[in-house]
């Protein structure tokens, strides 16, 4: 499976919000969607934190 | 018999009464017809008189060697030209008979002014002849070009003007060159007019072929007589007619002749033509050279001035491509402010949105969480509540029978029951059952 851009991770991230939202989700689904959405968070904080060097770095050698 | 005479007899009578009857001289008018001398310097012709072209009386004339040279040359000085055939003039004449050769006349005197002044009648009837038949300005309404390189020469290959004109055209301080043909003609005499005709058909003939531009007739130097064909109304009319420029330098002191009237360009002389034909060399040199010299300096100004030009715009050009690029590196800066500080929101944005999803995420799993211990924690409330010993503890019994509780049995008399306590087991037996 490839790794998900930030788009379709934080798309990813809102779906299982919305699941645990309506609660219809059991104990045993919960851990799996929270493991998930915490490897999703981690995804797009890291995706921000390149972004965010990559503009610094940009900007510098502008 | 008749009384009849011998020739001689007859002659001598006719003399006899001519000599009494008649004056010593006598002045008459007459054309000079059949002029011809001989070897002794004796002119003989004769004296004719003329209605329109018919002859209507004639008589032979003798101008002896010494009188010819008197009369002749008398003639000449005054009237420029020599007496030839055609020529009207006053004579004054001793009626001459000679037993032999008949009657003549012995000419004595010549007066030119008589013939001057005919000639000047003839000439004028002319003049007004040309004039009225529009000849006088038809040649000089000729364009010429600036530069007459290419000539038809109508000239006496031996006349010393031709010589002098060659000369002058081929041996010129500028070097021009003019290219010449010569197309010969008498210059002068009873065949002159005919001949110049025919040599100025020639050269019209030519023309196309040898691409000429003018003629030039020339008859240059030596005596200043004989003038009389270029006054001849046909000649006029050839040269008026002509599809070529005419120029005259026929070398003449006394007034134009008519041949110089109806030319093109009139000059005094052949030398005079060659240096009229030079002088539109040096005149269209002489305006190469100043237009040159003009467009020299109107190039010059104009690369003085395109130059500014240029320099004026590249000094703009040099100005605006530096505002330009002070305004797109300005524009450049204003963008890279404005995505940094877009791009930093937007990640702010995301950060809160992402650490908002992890918060509902949080909040929602604990939620979650929460809800599913608590009703854990009721079911287990529930399950401790309804634990048999908690009731059995507080005084209340279970009773079974056969193992199944009372309450979903039926219990008859006799059937053994087993009641729990909270600590003991008491079986017992069921001996009356009463309805409540």
């Amino acid at each position: 499976m490839t790794e998900k851009n930030y788009t379709e991770a934080m798309t990813r991230l809102e779906e299982i919000l919305i699941q645990l939202e309506e609660g219809k989700k059991s104990v045993d689904e919960l851990s799996e969607l929270v493991k998930e959405a915490s490897e999703l968070v981690k995804l797009c904080k890291t995706k921000l934190k390149t972004t965010e060097e990559d503009i610094q770095k940009a900007f510098e050698e502008a | 018999m008749h009384n009849a005479r011998s020739i001689s007899e007859l002659n001598q009578l006719i003399q006899q009464v001519l000599d009494s009857e008649l004056d010593p001289v006598y002045w008459v008018i007459g054309e000079l017809s059949d002029f011809r001398l001989s070897p002794q310097g004796h002119a003989y012709f004769e004296l004719v008189e003329k209605n329109g072209n018919k002859i209507q009386a004639k008589i032979r004339a003798n101008l002896w060697q010494f009188t010819y040279r008197n009369v002749a040359t008398r003639f000449e000085s005054s009237t420029g030209t020599s007496l030839k055939n055609g020529m009207k003039v006053l004579a004054q004449v001793a009626i001459n008979f000679h037993p032999l050769y008949g009657l003549s006349v012995n000419v004595k005197d010549i007066d030119p002014s008589f013939s001057l002044g005919e000639r000047a009648r003839v000439r004028q009837e002319t003049i007004d002849r040309l004039t009225r038949e529009g000849m006088l300005q038809l040649n000089s309404q000729l364009p010429i070009p600036g530069v007459i390189q290419k000539i038809g020469i109508i000239s006496s290959a031996t006349a010393a003007g031709y010589g002098d004109f060659i000369n002058q055209i081929e041996s010129n301080s500028g070097g021009y060159k003019i290219y010449h043909k010569l197309f010969p003609s008498l210059m002068q005499g009873n065949d002159a007019v005919k001949n110049l005709i025919q040599a100025i058909d020639s050269a019209e003939k030519s023309k196309d072929l040898l691409g000429l531009e003018s003629i030039v007739i020339i008859r240059g130097g030596g005596a200043q007589l004989d003038l009389d064909c270029f006054d001849e109304y046909e000649l006029a009319v050839k040269i008026a007619k002509c599809s070529l420029p005419v120029f005259t330098g026929i070398g003449h002191e006394r007034d134009d002749t008519i041949a110089d009237m109806v030319a093109h360009t009139k000059l005094k002389t052949p030398t005079a033509v060659a240096e009229f034909l030079l002088s539109g060399f040096r005149e269209f040199e002489e305006r190469l050279t100043l237009a040159s010299r003009r467009m020299e300096r109107a190039t010059k100004l104009k690369i003085h001035e395109q130059s500014t030009i240029i320099q004026q715009f590249s000094q703009r050009l040099q100005s605006y491509s530096r505002n330009r690029l002070i305004q797109e590196h300005d524009k450049l800066n204003s963008w890279l402010l404005r995505i940094n500080t877009s791009s930093k929101n937007m990640l702010e944005l995301q950060q809160l949105k992402l650490e908002n999803l992890e918060k509902g995420i949080r909040q929602n799993t604990t939620r979650i969480l929460t809800k599913e211990t608590e009703k854990l924690e009721n079911k287990s409330h529930w399950l401790k509540q309804l634990d048999p010993k908690s009731i059995l503890a507080k005084g209340y019994t279970r009773t079974e029978i056969s193992g199944t509780p009372i309450h979903l049995t039926k219990a008859k008399v006799g059937d053994e029951m087993t009641t729990h306590t909270l600590a003991e087991k008491i079986n017992s037996t069921i001996t009356q059952i009463e309805e409540e």
